[in-house]
């Protein structure tokens, strides 16, 4: 190493630097390399459950179709509709795939390997930044829908613009609940505090809340009126065609496992491995263990995501509606008060 | 800490970055448009495009759901804070229980209020 | 720490708040005829209990603080919690005859009514500069709503609109006098920033928040050259909205005039003692003059209501105890003659009507009582003697002449000539035989006529009988000038 690089690098800044750089670059392939598998898995699986083979020509059992169907993407026609505002229908499928990316940051997906933390940046504050950032990819689609300038698009739009912050409200406020038990709104202490027992046995109703409202958020099946695809084509998207449409098509799976890696870190002990003490195999092994853990609860939920959305029939407008504000919120908010009432007895005992 | 906001400003530009790139390098390679005046219309499933202004009224529902959320919304980032300093302060007598408890139940009389009126309703 | 006892009056109003908006959600029509009776009754009572110290002062110069020293209540804020509930009653039965308590929206327009009534109970006990700006908001918010109540007139939404977007602006100059304020004295605190102004009165910074608050709460008493929202506002309001504005909105303004010139600033009184004299006679001019040309009642209300900001004015502008006192007798006078008129206006006409002039005609033989009420109201307004309007502006001369100089009295003497006269030409209308064209009046219920016997006896006894409310008033001034 030149003395010139490795003096630049003992700036703490930019050894900081590096070391997120480094991060985020396996991350951000590990996030795509997901999403391109799981548009497989949920094919796959769709077929099994209705009986059929699906996607199994390219490659062996198919796995070199997600590569095939991004060519074919890249190399479509890159059409402009005439009618649309260019710039605001350029703009929002970027919208919409940010913020999946950047929620990712405060997420740990393994607590140390080599000295290194294994989370991006570990705020204080780390879900005040989901939901605030999450909270962004609303104006994506309702951009989408308005910048179309076409009916269906921006009905889809609409629906879903009103879907996404009925639902970010009971879900909001049932990890309050989690809060409440754990002290502290960084993630990293969430999973600390699930040493023991997970969340999900401490604040099992929280956890329900959470995962209905999380369907909702990602507009997949029951939830998925926005793209009701018999009354409303595709959509939001149904204008948008080549890499523009692929951006959308990837955010929504980004987001899907964006709200799965927030399940296992709220309510299922993170990269805590259970019922074995990791520290017994020393430090890399055990970080390796915690990773692995991670991800095979952060697989379990995919594969339960896709395995609801094949099972389950589409709510009515009305029924949604109705579920969130009518069910979900005063069901949430009497469990913040039960929950707190425990919690004071019990510390005041 | 200042420094765990590098990895976050790093993350935007590379999302950003991503986003940008994915267009740009898609344009390079796609073909280029064959545009004809059908293919330039609204999609409205064969009907005649000019049938009717794709930006039509809608029902003022929305609003009232987006004005609700709002409300509740900023009751759930007033809670996050109390829920953090709860367990420290709930040592030292009940009234972080019972502000909160007060707050909430204000709340909750304008949400049963909304809720009579059918503002829920959602149609 | 907030210690709830302290706050047990304001309380009170937003359990009642509560109720009737509960109450709406689930009680049947029937039931609700009388609502309006019943929480202005509740606000009575509770009015009743401010005046007697509400248990929470021990004697008339004590001063107790909560919420870390934000609210503080002392015989100053008793008083005006005891105002407000009382202009809040009023104007919650004028609502319950406009537009009626079966009507969509009137357990709305009634919780709004009290959250502005609310508002001016908290402002009257604020004492750093959020909980001051908090509660002028919490009464403009509603104001905002209650003026454009009427939805489906174009009157109503104009006014609604003028008045949202003048008080958008006056709050957000507000708000920076408040930065500037805050920016320069290092604290939100009232008894920090007095001690800034007595040390560092050479400070432009703090000057320039001081006189950007002035200007913003200048909007708020509709004083030249702020007042232009006013006729407009006024105009397109319902009657029982325009009540508001004038009975709890500008009052609030005078009181927290009162608190920031004769408390917090008033290291400084030699400075603003000349610029609120001017603004106040030329508020008083103003309104006493363009008054004279208006057709329509609604109007011409509020260029009274210029007037009479005029004479309120002219009265702080003299700094001294008495001063003080002056004010709050007139706002006392102001808000029972004000009353009466309203009280006229609500029992004259159906919802929606303009109030021309003209349609006033014949009002004296279709309806001998809601005449006298409205001929004593606007009396009372004028400064006839025996009614509290006449002692109010004599104190307020008397001030002016020992301290702003006789070109100032005589500009009083002036304005109120002027409105006297306009106030006459309504009483011609009022008496005059009826004209084609003139509404027919609905037969006036039993809660006007309570609300209108109790104002015009009260307006007597203070007129007449000062000493009965001199103490009380003396003890408040006594108590905002330490």
């Amino acid at each position: 190493m030149s003395p010139v690089f490795s003096n630049l690098l003992a700036q703490p800044g930019v050894a900081l630097a590096a070391e997120a750089a480094v991060k985020i670059a396996v991350v951000i392939v590990v996030l795509m390399g997901m999403v391109a598998y799981t548009v497989l898995a949920e094919r796959r699986i769709c077929a099994l459950i209705q009986d059929r083979l699906g996607p199994n020509r390219v490659g062996a059992f198919g796995l070199l179709q997600p590569i095939a169907d991004s060519f074919k993407l890249l190399l479509k026609e890159n059409v402009l509709p005439g009618h649309v505002n260019r710039f605001w229908y350029v703009l929002a499928p970027t919208i919409a795939m940010a913020p999946p990316l950047l929620t990712l940051a405060v997420i740990p997906f393994g607590n140390t390997l080599a000295g290194f933390n294994l989370v991006i940046a570990d705020l204080d504050v780390g879900v005040l930044w989901i939901f605030s950032i999450a909270s962004l990819g609303v104006y994506g689609i309702v951009l989408a829908g308005w910048a179309s300038n076409s009916k269906y698009p921006f009905l889809g739009g609409m629906r879903s613009a009103a879907q996404l912050i009925s639902y970010e409200v009971p879900m909001g406020l049932s990890v309050v609940s989690v809060f409440l038990l754990v002290g502290s709104l960084k993630l990293s202490n969430v999973v600390a505090y699930q040493a023991g027992t997970w969340l999900i046995f401490k604040a099992p109703l929280a956890f329900l809340i959470f995962l209905v409202s999380a369907f909702a958020e990602t507009n997949r099946l029951p939830f998925d009126l926005p793209e009701a695809e018999q009354e409303l084509v595709g959509g939001y998207n149904t204008e948008y065609g080549q890499m523009k449409f692929a951006l959308f098509f990837l955010a929504e799976y980004a987001n899907m496992i964006v709200a799965s890696a927030l399940i296992v870190t709220l309510f299922f002990g993170g990269w805590q491995v259970p019922f074995v003490r990791v520290e017994a195999f020393g430090p890399i092994l055990a970080g390796a263990l915690g990773v692995a853990a991670f991800f095979v609860k952060l697989l379990a939920f995919i594969v339960f995501f896709i395995w609801v959305r094949w099972t389950l029939p589409r709510f009515r407008y009305d029924q949604l509606m109705r579920l969130g504000w009518r069910v979900l919120l005063p069901l949430a908010l009497l469990n913040i008060v039960a929950t707190a009432l425990a919690l004071a007895l019990k510390l005041r005992a | 800490m200042i420094q765990d906001y590098i990895g976050i400003g790093l993350l935007l530009l590379t999302a950003i970055g991503f986003c940008g790139g994915v267009l740009l390098f898609s344009a390079l390679t796609a073909q280029k448009a064959h545009t004809n005046p059908a293919k330039d219309e609204a999609y409205e499933c064969g009907l005649p495009a000019a049938m009717a202004e794709p930006r039509i009224r809608f029902s003022v529902k929305f609003y009232l759901i987006a004005v609700l959320f709002i409300l509740f919304d900023i009751e759930t980032v007033f809670l996050y804070p109390w829920a953090v300093v709860f367990r420290d302060m709930i040592q030292g007598g009940w009234t972080i229980f019972v502000a909160m408890l007060s707050f909430l139940g204000i709340l909750a009389a304008a949400f049963v209020y909304a809720w009579r009126k059918g503002a829920l309703d959602g149609r | 720490m907030i210690h709830p006892s302290v706050l047990r009056l304001e309380l009170a109003v937003v359990g009642l708040m509560l109720a009737v908006l509960l109450g709406d959600a689930f009680a049947r029509k029937a039931s609700r005829r009388y609502w309006g009776a019943a929480v202005a009754a509740a606000l009575l009572a509770l009015a009743g209990y401010a005046a007697a110290g509400a248990g929470i002062l021990p004697n008339a110069s004590a001063r107790v603080f909560t919420a870390e020293g934000g609210f503080l209540v002392d015989a100053f804020a008793l008083w005006v919690k005891v105002f407000a509930l009382v202009a809040t009653a009023v104007c919650v039965l004028l609502t319950s005859r406009t537009p009626g308590e079966d009507a969509p929206g009137f357990a709305e327009q009634v919780v709004l009514q009290l959250g502005v009534g609310l508002g001016m109970m908290v402002l009257g006990s604020a004492r750093d500069l959020i909980s001051f700006y908090v509660s002028l908001e919490l009464m403009a918010i509603g104001l905002y709503l209650l003026v454009a109540w009427r939805k489906e007139d174009p009157l109503s939404l104009e006014a609604g609109v003028k008045y949202l977007v003048y008080g958008a602006m006056a709050s957000a100059i507000l708000l920076y006098g408040m930065a500037l304020v805050y920016g320069a004295a290092g604290s939100l605190e009232f008894g920090i920033i007095r001690q800034a102004a007595a040390t560092r009165s050479d400070s432009i910074v703090l000057l320039a928040g001081f006189a950007l608050l002035l200007a913003g709460l200048g909007f708020k008493v509709s004083a030249v050259p702020f007042h232009w929202w006013t006729p407009d506002a006024y105009e397109g309001a319902p009657v029982p909205s325009m009540a508001a504005l004038s009975l709890l909105s500008k009052p609030a303004g005078f009181i927290i005039l009162a608190r920031l010139l004769f408390d917090v600033f008033w290291p400084l009184h030699a400075m603003w003692q000349g610029p609120v004299a001017w603004a106040g006679a030329a508020t008083l001019l103003w309104g006493g003059l363009g008054g004279l040309s208006q057709t329509n009642l609604k109007r011409l209300l509020a260029y009274s209501g210029i007037s009479h900001s005029g004479f309120m004015l002219l009265a702080l502008a003299s700094p001294t105890r008495s001063g003080v006192a002056a004010m709050l007798y007139y706002l006392l006078a102001y808000l029972l003659s004000a009353g009466l008129v309203f009280t006229a206006m609500c029992g004259a006409a159906g919802p929606g009507a303009r109030y021309d002039l003209r349609d006033l005609s014949g009002l004296g033989r279709k309806s001998p009582w809601l005449a006298g009420a409205l001929l004593l109201g606007l009396f009372g307004l004028g400064g006839i003697p025996p009614l509290a309007g006449f002692f109010g502006k004599l104190l307020v001369i008397r001030c002016v002449v020992s301290e702003s100089g006789w070109g100032f009295a005589a500009a009083a003497v002036g304005g109120a000539v002027g409105s006297l006269y306009y106030y006459l030409v309504v009483v011609k209308a009022a008496l005059s035989p009826e004209e084609n064209g003139a509404p027919p009046i609905a037969p006036v219920g039993r809660s006007l006529r309570a609300l209108t016997a109790a104002l015009a006896f009260g307006l007597l006894l203070v007129g007449a009988w000062p000493a009965s409310v001199w103490g009380a008033l003396r003890n408040a001034a006594e108590a905002l000038c330490q």
